[in-house]
């Protein structure tokens, strides 16, 4: 597979994602409101910890062996996804069965983009959850494309993305191996047009220079998109420089350019009620477990340098995060939708 | 309401007429009952006019019931079905909203392709009726419009390659399927012309696709 | 040979050349993801208060709306190192379109033909609709006079946007009452009322950036201020400590830097221990609290009550108060007309004796008084046992607060959601009092957040300089209030408590106590609440009898018409079952006017189809400091199916009404005050004389904006064109003028400045921040000072304690049917339960459950997590009564019982205005068990 020559990175920051939904709504009025795309949620939130979506995804494999072998695990089946919820609302009313009849749905789906919503671990009163927004890593080393048998997933060349670049190649394709080999269940199979689906990075509008959807309508500014190698984008400052945001399961060896700001919380309490700062709220296994060795250091710079900034000392992270101007988020991607025509 | 008229010589063009009438006299039939519908569902004129339809039809073996000819049916009976089955729901179940988009899977992409469709063809909304695109009787009008324009590029000797293409793909992704649904919740109950309705306009589309298909 | 007609219903021919058509690709079609023909500003005309509204960029392709998304267009702020308002909007917003042509649409004029609530209906004309409902009208107010005309009330059409003036116009003009609804869902403020003297007192989000700790109290922002959230993660990046004081680890405290598990409704003993700890450790600023409040104020000390004039001469005032100034050593008169001491020192400690005509009596300053009361009932561990908050969490936190520069809180409308809500908020702004957390820079206490276009269109809504200034004119108690030193905030008050007084304005919480069965369905309610000292109908009695409370129809009559508009009160209200075994067969005529089928439309009589948001032109007439713009909505298509504006509707109803009643030889009838009222002239009414047509919504909805004091002076067109305007003053409406701050675009709003800085008097009897409230009932039911009580048993002796909040998916009941944003919940209502409560019910995460109590019962699925308080259920907000097994809604479990203290009236600030001051609902801590559900 050819080297990209940029890449296209996000940086999510899970301390300040609230988990609203507004990139999952953005996501799928944009993109998939349509038949056979019920179940694809290109992006999405996630309570964690939890099973996510699609269910136990975490345990489904796919991505890299120790050797950089291709490694195909399983695809999502249908009852991972729950079932598409069609709502009885004619029947509760038009019925004319009064009372009789409730509006739910026909059949319960049983799992969902959202199923484990705030629902936390641990026990009371130091119970701990927060919300992680997930799509596409396009991968640097993308296990889709490489399980791919007709060269129909591409990594572009000049921004990293990962896209499915022919739809007829895709749909004359018996197997679902491009499932298999996403370690991160992010490819979607569209039953109706028997093709794979999968986030595109809002190509159409980064090449008019509007920021991703998700991106420019997070109302909670956390995410950032950028080029990885611009030296001056907060990307670049949070990935490289800072090494605050890390990738999600670097271990399935897909390179995956989706980084996180891992999440902090506040401090647990003693069997007194009085507060415990010897272990945190958020177990450090568990976040290690999620982020790999660098969150230590990630946890640990993050946190002294909200302290600099509580003793009123400066401090570029801190300013990084802050964002003051909304545009910064959105790296070269600045432009206005509504601005921009077709080309 | 815009008019146009073409005088069809020749099979070819004959059939083509027989699927653009059809087209249109089903979706007039899945509006909302007017006195005058209603009229010219009881007196019968309306099932003539789709067995004359059915007859220039290029495939044979499409069957029609009596569509309702000399219902006994009032005008408040015939319409308080009509709000039954498709916007209020009664006796006979739920209804079954007509709109495509309701009938499985993703309101706006839906609602949106098929306003590009109707653009694409130099159609719009009408303002009065102020409805959503996927109205079972609009796309049916459309199909309508799309083999008018077949049969006068025939006429006129002109290309018809782009009507054809898009009357088989506005079936194969949008219609077809829809009227299935539709025959499915309506067709069983029974109900005089509405189900016999349902019931002609999935079989007539099923063979619309085959057609078009094979062309 | 054959003829083939080209016959066109729905879809007209307008785009383009056909004839030159030769090719069609379906995937290229598809790849014209991109196009669209214009792009207009608009916004959400539902009321979701403190966030609202966010600019949205409103796509349209061929008449049809295909997507929005949010414009992002807001200003800079003047620091530049303030994070701006960028980009707003939430997931709701996000996907209005797709909510808008939900099949749920009501699409034409319907008529129920089965029983109510049985869904079975016929589709009528606009023109039989409105001969039906004015005839209903007519019959009405000749039978039974106009007040027994109602409105449930809807915040979404009322209170929002322009498109609300029609409607108000109408029911002024039929004689008929104004509804306020703000107690339906327990929004209100009493606490606040009480303290204050008002209730719309509220920062802006830019405010809290400036915080040195940010108190999440009472609220979940996380869910309910969501485009407004990340001044919170900015703040709190910028050195400030967030707070989360809460019973369950909500989605808010996630992100605190500490969280205060407390137990349910046990907040105002926290607040008094942290009170008890910051006078006992001297932490109090002394300034602030001489000059703003009522504790250096003397109290008799053999009565309790504040020092008068009376008490000191004969034929002395009821409303001069005295305090012991040091510098004099003097008894001195407190300034009436400013907050400023001018050099005085009041005293706050220290028992002091004054000459009267009876002889001498003893007086201490109130704090000395609330020394003593905090020092019996409220040490750390005291409220330890009660909060479940350690002595020394609360010790630590109460030194912090008093320690910190600047302390903002942010508590939505939780509180009056408790029967003892308002001594909880009383509780807390005695903490931020005491260290002086108010009107300043990051240092702020709000409460009902809201401000108003002060325009002179409109009910209601009229500019209070024009009531003012008419009051000048014609008056006779004007010169007397300016002499008396009324600010213009008071002079509104004033005309507003009598709208009340006259039935022009009534409170539907307190209508649907006496005329739905509620009060009666609390028969239990001494066993529930021990603190009650009389039987409730004996203090509703006395409420009435001595003018605390006013109620249109009074009690003696019965409401015949009612009108749901924009609201939804069968899922609004408490005790659902209640309202539609009484409250219901009472109506003569059920009216509901909205866009979807909701609770109150499925059991209505009639049901007329409005347009939804962005079908009309509209200004928003609400607005918030929380973002300080105000927003307009411009059409984005023509109105769908046969619905209609409210503009449009209302004018149309007026006419016919004077339609009918002239044919029907009808013209005049009185109202309650015996004054005769016409059916003719109506239309003009609503119409303003005739200067706007019912097609010309949109010059209602510029001459709103245009007509306003208090925003920005741009043209109609340029607000059209970027959707917003900043406001640039708290204006002179009653629904702004209490946040007493100058408002400079770009700055952050910081209520409350007039008086800490400009010394204004607070609206209170005291004209200062109140905290010693000498009534008789707060005497009688021990409330004078600030208490904690502990929640009654509201609904029977069980073990779990509801909770709730409003909802992150759903604004009230807006949403809360939405296909895709249920497919982003479980698709159907759940309830939070702990891990413990679950775990020894038998009871897994998913179970359908049974709750119930003595009033009612529901079926609900569980939701099991530890985040959950043991001993906490939580029901979040809005769910649709139709969304329940057999319509049992959760609602009706809510007993409700009615506080008594909120009768209270005829005491300065405690007369019922505005969204204040009268019986209103609650829920939080109801009681019910829950098991496992049969089959």
């Amino acid at each position: 597979m050819p080297k990209s020559e940029r890449q296209i990175a996000f940086v999510v920051d899970l301390n300040k994602c609230m988990g609203c939904h507004t990139c999952t709504i953005a996501c799928k009025t944009l993109w998939t409101n349509d038949k056979g795309m019920d179940h694809m949620w290109w992006m999405k939130v996630n309570t964690l910890p939890g099973r996510g979506y699609p269910k136990d995804w975490e345990k489904m494999g796919g991505g890299y062996d120790g050797d950089g072998k291709l490694r195909l695990g399983r695809a999502a089946a249908a009852e991972d996804y729950g079932k598409p919820m069609e709502f009885n609302y004619e029947e509760v009313f038009f019925g004319g069965k009064g009372n009789a009849v409730h509006l739910a749905p026909r059949e319960s789906p049983g799992w969902g983009p959202n199923w484990e919503e705030d629902i936390a671990s641990g026990e009371y009163p130091n119970a701990y959850f927060f919300y992680m927004p997930r799509l596409c890593n396009h991968c640097t080393r993308p296990a889709c494309a490489e399980a791919c048998p007709y060269d129909a997933i591409h990594k572009r060349v000049e921004d990293g993305l990962v896209l499915i670049v022919d739809s007829e190649k895709c749909e004359a394709c018996p197997t679902p191996v491009c499932m298999q080999g996403c370690p991160y269940k992010e490819i979607y199979k569209n039953p109706l047009r028997n093709v794979a689906q999968k986030c595109n990075g809002c190509l159409p509008r980064m090449e008019q220079e509007v920021a991703p959807a998700c991106v420019r309508q997070c109302p909670g500014r956390c995410i950032w998109v950028g080029f990885l190698d611009d030296a001056d984008g907060p990307v670049h400052k949070l990935v490289e420089k800072w090494k605050v945001a890390l990738p999600l399961h670097a271990e399935f060896g897909t390179k995956p350019n989706v980084y996180y700001v891992p999440p902090l919380a506040p401090p647990v309490l003693n069997g007194d009620g009085e507060v415990d700062e010897s272990k945190p709220r958020i177990p450090t296994e568990f976040l290690r477990s999620l982020f790999g060795p660098g969150i230590d250091g990630a946890l640990d710079r993050l946190k002294e340098e909200m302290e600099k900034r509580r003793r009123k000392e400066s401090s570029e992270l801190v300013d990084i995060l802050i964002a003051r101007r909304w545009q910064e988020l959105l790296g070269p991607f600045v432009k206005d939708p509504s601005e921009v025509r077709p080309s | 309401m815009k008019t146009d008229r073409l005088e069809l010589n020749g099979p070819e063009q004959t059939q083509i007429g027989g699927r653009s009438g059809l087209y249109s006299l089903i979706s007039k039939g899945f509006r909302f009952p007017t006195p005058e519908r209603y009229e010219s569902v009881k007196s019968g004129q309306f099932a003539d006019e789709v067995q004359q339809a059915l007859a220039q039809l290029p495939y044979n073996g499409l069957k029609a019931d009596p569509l309702g000819r000399g219902t006994g049916l009032s005008y408040e009976e015939f319409q308080s079905h009509y709000i039954e089955l498709f916007d209020v729901g009664g006796a006979h179940g739920p209804p079954c909203f007509l709109y495509e988009a309701e009938s499985g899977g993703g309101r706006m992409k839906v609602m949106e392709e098929i306003l590009r469709f109707y653009h694409h063809f130099g159609l719009r909304l009408s303002t009065e009726r102020r409805d959503r695109p996927d109205h079972l009787a609009s796309e049916l009008e459309f199909m309508h419009l799309l083999t008018f324009k077949e049969a006068e590029s025939l006429l006129q000797g002109k290309e018809r390659g782009a009507y054809q293409k898009a009357e088989r793909d506005f079936l194969r992704f949008h219609l077809n399927d829809f009227v299935a649904t539709v025959a499915e919740k309506v067709g069983g109950t029974g109900v005089p012309f509405y189900s016999g309705l349902a019931q002609l306009s999935a079989t007539f589309c099923q063979r619309e696709l085959a057609h078009l298909q094979a062309v | 040979m054959a003829d083939l007609t080209l016959e066109l219903e729905g879809l007209e021919l307008g785009n383009g050349d056909l004839s030159d058509l030769s090719e069609f690709s379906l995937s290229e079609m598809r790849q014209k993801a991109w196009e669209w023909d214009r792009v207009v500003k608009g916004s959400h005309l539902t009321n979701c208060w403190y966030q609202q509204a966010c600019n949205f960029n409103i796509y349209v392709k061929d008449g049809v709306v295909l997507r929005e998304e949010q414009a992002a267009n807001y200003p800079r702020l003047n620091d530049p190192l303030a994070p701006d308002f960028n980009p707003r909007g939430c997931q709701k917003g996000a996907c209005y379109v797709h909510r808008m042509y939900d099949p749920t649409r009501i699409k034409y004029p319907m008529k129920r033909v089965g029983k109510r609530g049985e869904g079975k209906w016929k589709r009528v004309s606009w023109d039989e609709a409105l001969t039906e409902v004015s005839d209903a009208i007519i019959d009405t107010c000749v039978k039974e006079g106009p007040d027994t005309i109602v409105q449930s009330g809807g915040t979404r059409v009322m209170n929002v946007g322009s498109e609300g003036t029609a409607p108000t116009a109408f029911f002024i003009g039929l004689g008929s009452p104004l509804s306020n609804v703000t107690a339906d869902n327990g929004d209100d403020h009493q606490g606040v009322a009480i303290t204050l003297g008002k209730v719309i007192v509220g920062d802006s989000a830019d405010n809290w950036f400036y915080a040195n700790m940010i108190l999440i109290w009472g609220g979940n922002p996380a869910y309910t201020n969501i485009p407004n959230f990340h001044f919170i993660a900015e703040a709190r990046y910028n050195g400030a400590k967030v707070v989360t004081i809460s019973p369950d680890y909500s989605a808010s405290a996630v992100h605190a830097d500490l969280w205060v598990p407390v137990n349910v409704g046990s907040d105002a003993a926290l607040a008094l221990a942290m009170c008890q700890v910051i006078l006992r450790e001297n932490l109090f600023k002394a300034d602030f609290v001489r000059e703003q409040t009522d504790l250096p104020l003397l109290v008799v000390e053999s009565t309790g009550r504040f020092l008068r004039e009376k008490d000191l001469k004969a034929g002395g005032r009821e409303d001069i108060f005295y305090f012991w100034d040091l510098a004099s050593g003097k008894l001195a008169e407190a300034p009436k007309k400013t907050l400023a001491l001018n050099g005085a020192v009041p005293a706050l400690e220290g028992s002091y004796r004054v000459e009267t005509p009876q002889g001498t009596v003893a007086v201490k300053p109130v704090m000395e008084q609330l020394r003593r009361h905090l020092d019996q009932n409220y040490t750390p561990e005291q409220a330890s046992r009660v909060t479940g908050v350690s002595a020394s969490m609360i010790e630590g936190l109460a030194r912090e607060i008093a320690a910190a520069e600047g302390v903002v809180n942010i508590s939505t409308a939780n509180w009056g959601k408790h029967y003892h809500g308002d001594l909880i908020e009383r509780a807390i702004l005695l903490v931020f009092a005491l260290c002086g957390h108010m009107g300043r820079k990051g240092a702020t206490f709000s409460a009902f957040p809201m401000m108003g276009l002060d325009t002179s269109l409109g009910g209601l809504e009229k500019r209070g300089d024009q009531i003012i200034l008419s009051a000048a004119g014609g008056d006779p108690r004007f010169a007397q209030w300016r002499e008396e030193g009324y600010t213009d905030e008071m002079i509104l008050y004033e005309y507003v408590h009598q709208a009340f007084a006259s039935g022009g304005i009534t409170p539907t919480s307190l209508m649907y106590y006496l005329h739905g069965g509620i009060l009666d369905l609390c028969a239990k309610h001494p066993e529930w609440d021990p603190y009650l000292k009389r039987p409730i109908k004996e203090y509703v009695r006395e409420a009435f009898e001595k003018k605390w409370q006013f109620l249109s129809p009074g009690p003696e009559k019965e409401p015949r018409v009612m009108f749901a508009l924009g609201g939804n009160f069968l899922r609004r209200a408490r005790c659902t079952n209640s309202l539609l075994e009484t409250f219901l067969p009472k109506l003569r005529l059920l009216v509901s006017v909205d866009w979807r089928w909701n609770a109150s439309a499925l059991y209505a009589d009639l049901v007329l189809p409005a347009c939804s948001w962005y079908e009309k032109t509209s200004t928003f007439m609400m607005g918030m400091p929380v973002q300080p713009f105000v927003h307009v909505v411009n059409q984005a298509t023509e109105p769908l199916y046969e619905s209609l504006g409210e503009w449009k509707m209302f004018c149309l109803l007026a006419r016919k009404v004077e339609e009918r009643a002239r044919e029907r030889g009808v013209e005049s009838y009185v109202n309650a005050s015996g004054v005769e009222h016409r059916f003719s002239g109506l239309e003009d009414k609503v119409t303003f004389g005739g200067l706007y047509s019912e097609d010309d919504e949109e010059g209602i909805a510029r001459d709103a904006f245009l007509n306003a004091s208090n925003v920005e002076e741009i043209d109609w067109e340029e607000f059209k064109e970027r959707g917003i305007a900043s406001y640039t003053g708290v204006g002179t409406g009653m629904r702004s003028i209490g946040n007493t701050c100058d408002i400079v675009p770009g700055e952050p709003v910081v209520p409350l400045t007039w008086h800490t800085e400009r010394k204004d008097p607070y609206p209170t009897l005291t004209r200062r921040i109140q905290f010693l409230i000498d009534h008789d009932l707060f005497r009688e039911l021990g409330e004078d000072l600030p208490v904690h009580k502990d929640p009654p048993k509201a609904g029977g002796d069980y073990p779990l304690m509801i909770t709730g909040g409003h909802a992150r998916w759903s604004i009230h009941s807006d949403q809360v049917d939405e296909s895709l944003l249920l497919q982003l919940q479980r698709g159907e209502p759940a309830m939070f339960m702990s891990a413990q409560d679950a775990s020894t019910r038998g009871i897994r995460d998913g179970d359908v459950v049974e709750v119930r109590n003595d009033v009612a019962s529901f079926n609900v699925h569980a939701t099991v997590s530890p985040s959950v308080k043991t001993g906490q259920v939580i029901m979040y907000h809005s769910w649709e009564n139709y969304q329940f097994d057999g319509w049992r809604h959760f609602k009706s479990v809510m007993a409700s019982p009615m506080n008594p203290i909120e009768l209270a009236g005829d005491y300065f600030q405690i007369r019922p205005i505005t969204m204040s001051n009268y019986p209103g609902f609650s829920d939080r801590g109801t009681r019910v068990e829950v098991k496992r559900a049969v089959g």
